[in-house]
């Protein structure tokens, strides 16, 4: 079975584009986080998986259906929470579940979805009443309906307390060691840091780097940025020439240096320090994880 | 709902009895023509786009279910919510005018029903439609209202005399009162007039008890009939082509 995938997806809305020839595979039992500034194009993505919207170009599979051709076999074999949603304000959280049953023609035991979500007491309420969490916790269980193979979460973390999240990654963990691909959508790190197999990142409808946590961390922890305050202009100094110096800069007295090997860097203040000038401060930035997404969510400077 | 359709029979009822005739309770079912499609309106302009903009579509459609069985089934739904009050009005009217007349005629409550709910079906069809067309509210209640702008308080001094220019040359029209039994009127007013649903509407709830009686009796039923019948299948397909556009249209359409 094919979890999830992506082919070439492209979504252009008329001044802008969306989604930009984004190509993912989601395989089998995996948590996959998606992780990228708000206006990414991850809920882009989400609502196509959904059939909520259609791509311009390229396909999406979800549970071994394309989305776009055969919308019903896909959503019954996916669960989801998508992002803008609202509930009906006046049904309660019971019939929400059993509408939900309804239409997947399930007929699991209500009272024991409401509880593993945390709403047993709250089941008799209109949703009307029910905080942003406990809305979230409902639509997350109305999710849960027909065991669903693939589980899409849009920004579940949103407006839960902390409380929430942690209930939400116990579900998340156990579903995922029932076999349920889980794919969910955030703009915080710290969540994919905490339950996810592989993440991908996407920025401006373009994938930026698809991996585990760890070898994301791996790939971007390399890089090193060295700052050096010196007393005059370098003359005859080709750090270029170093395998592992990505970049050298010379501005008013200061001559700052990229690394992807940080093993050199006193082999370069050497260097530095033999072509005739004097260091007086030295200035060592490791590049992060977090540094890059916090570059990319703030919209700054990305490289 | 309800109390609109009493207050209307109460203002049918105090009305000089001369002006009420033999067949009081087709007669007393005119007092929807106005009103009925506000009604439908009001239950029926937000079904599809309410859902669409508050989001609850997105749970909705995120759950087993297509677009199709989304646009029919509210159709279907409030359909049957119109129908049912309609039906009560209707109830309550029968026992009104069956007291206040002493006779009543089952065959013209038969057909002025079937006539009522045609109407009630067009207007509801219509209004789904548009909700299923539109993508906010705003546009749904301002595209309906000037349908119905159109079909109903614009309908006889405006539109007929655009209508009229076309066939005659003048923005003459000929007098309403007589169309219903004559055969005098010309021959594309008897059509073009049955393009408002409000103008089928008037024409079935004679023509169809009639044609009931017609049967029932084994007597000649007053013509003319193909105009008629034509209002009838405009009824039908008010009722049936605008929601099919409308769920063509939220078909393909981004529900973000």
């Amino acid at each position: 079975m094919t979890a999830i995938e992506t082919s070439n997806l492209t979504k252009q809305y008329s001044e802008e584009t969306a989604l930009d020839d984004f190509t993912l595979r989601v395989e089998r039992g995996e948590v996959f986080g998606f992780l990228g500034p708000n206006g990414a194009g991850k809920s882009t993505t989400i609502d196509i998986f959904l059939d909520f919207i259609r791509p311009t170009d390229g396909h999406a599979v979800l549970a071994d259906c394309d989305p776009q051709q055969s919308p019903q076999k896909v959503k019954q074999n996916i669960g989801v929470v998508p992002d803008d949603y609202s509930l009906y304000d006046s049904l309660t959280g019971i019939e929400h579940i059993e509408l939900a049953k309804d239409l997947h023609g399930s007929d699991e035991d209500t009272d024991t979805l409401l509880s593993r979500v945390g709403l047993a007491d709250a089941g008799d309420q209109p949703a009307g009443s029910y905080s942003k969490g406990m809305a979230q916790r409902l639509a997350f269980g109305m999710a849960l309906v027909g065991d669903p193979d693939v589980l899409i979460l849009d920004e579940p973390s949103g407006g839960i307390d902390p409380n929430g999240v942690q209930d939400m990654r116990e579900i998340i963990r156990s579903e995922a060691e029932s076999g349920t691909t889980i794919f969910f959508s955030t703009h915080i790190l710290e969540q994919v840091e905490a339950v996810c197999d592989r993440v991908a990142i996407i920025n401006d409808g373009q994938l930026v780097a698809v991996d585990t946590i760890s070898g994301l961390r791996d790939a971007f922890n390399k890089q090193s940025v060295l700052t050096l305050s010196i007393d005059g202009t370098p003359i005859e100094l080709n750090l270029t020439d170093l395998d592992g110096v990505t970049d050298v800069e010379y501005t008013d007295e200061t001559l700052t240096v990229q690394l992807s090997d940080p093993q050199l860097k006193s082999t370069v203040i050497t260097q530095v320090e033999a072509s005739g000038v004097s260091v007086s401060n030295i200035e060592i930035e490791e590049a992060s994880l977090a540094d890059l997404f916090s570059r990319l969510t703030t919209g700054g400077d990305s490289k | 709902m309800t109390i609109l359709s009493l207050s209307h029979i109460l203002a049918f009822l105090s009305t000089p009895i001369a002006d009420q005739h033999t067949q009081p309770f087709i007669l007393a079912v005119a007092q929807f023509t106005l009103w009925l499609p506000l009604a439908a309106i009001g239950i029926g302009f937000k079904s599809i786009v309410g859902e669409r903009t508050s989001g609850s579509i997105r749970i909705l459609l995120g759950q087993p279910g297509t677009r199709r069985s989304v646009v029919f089934g509210t159709y279907l739904g409030r359909s049957l919510i119109l129908a049912t009050t309609v039906l009560f009005a209707l109830t309550v009217m029968a026992v009104v005018v069956a007291f206040g007349f002493g006779t009543i005629g089952f065959l013209n409550v038969f057909g002025g029903t079937i006539a009522l709910l045609l109407f009630a079906f067009a207007w509801i069809g219509l209004t789904v439609g548009v909700s299923s067309f539109a993508a906010s509210e705003t546009r749904a209640i301002g595209l309906v209202m000037g349908i119905y702008a159109v079909v109903e308080p614009l309908w006889q001094n405006l539109i007929l005399r655009l209508f009229a220019l076309v066939f005659t040359g003048t923005t003459q029209t000929p007098s309403q009162a007589a169309v219903f039994h004559s055969l005098d009127e010309p021959t594309w007013y008897l059509y073009v007039n049955r393009l408002s649903p409000a103008e089928a509407f008037n024409a079935a709830r004679y023509y169809i008890p009639n044609l009931l009686e017609g049967l029932w009796y084994g007597t000649t039923v007053p013509g003319p009939h193909a105009p008629n019948v034509f209002g009838i299948i405009v009824l039908i397909g008010w009722a049936t082509i605008p929601v099919y556009l409308g769920y063509r249209r939220f078909k393909g359409a981004d529900l973000n």
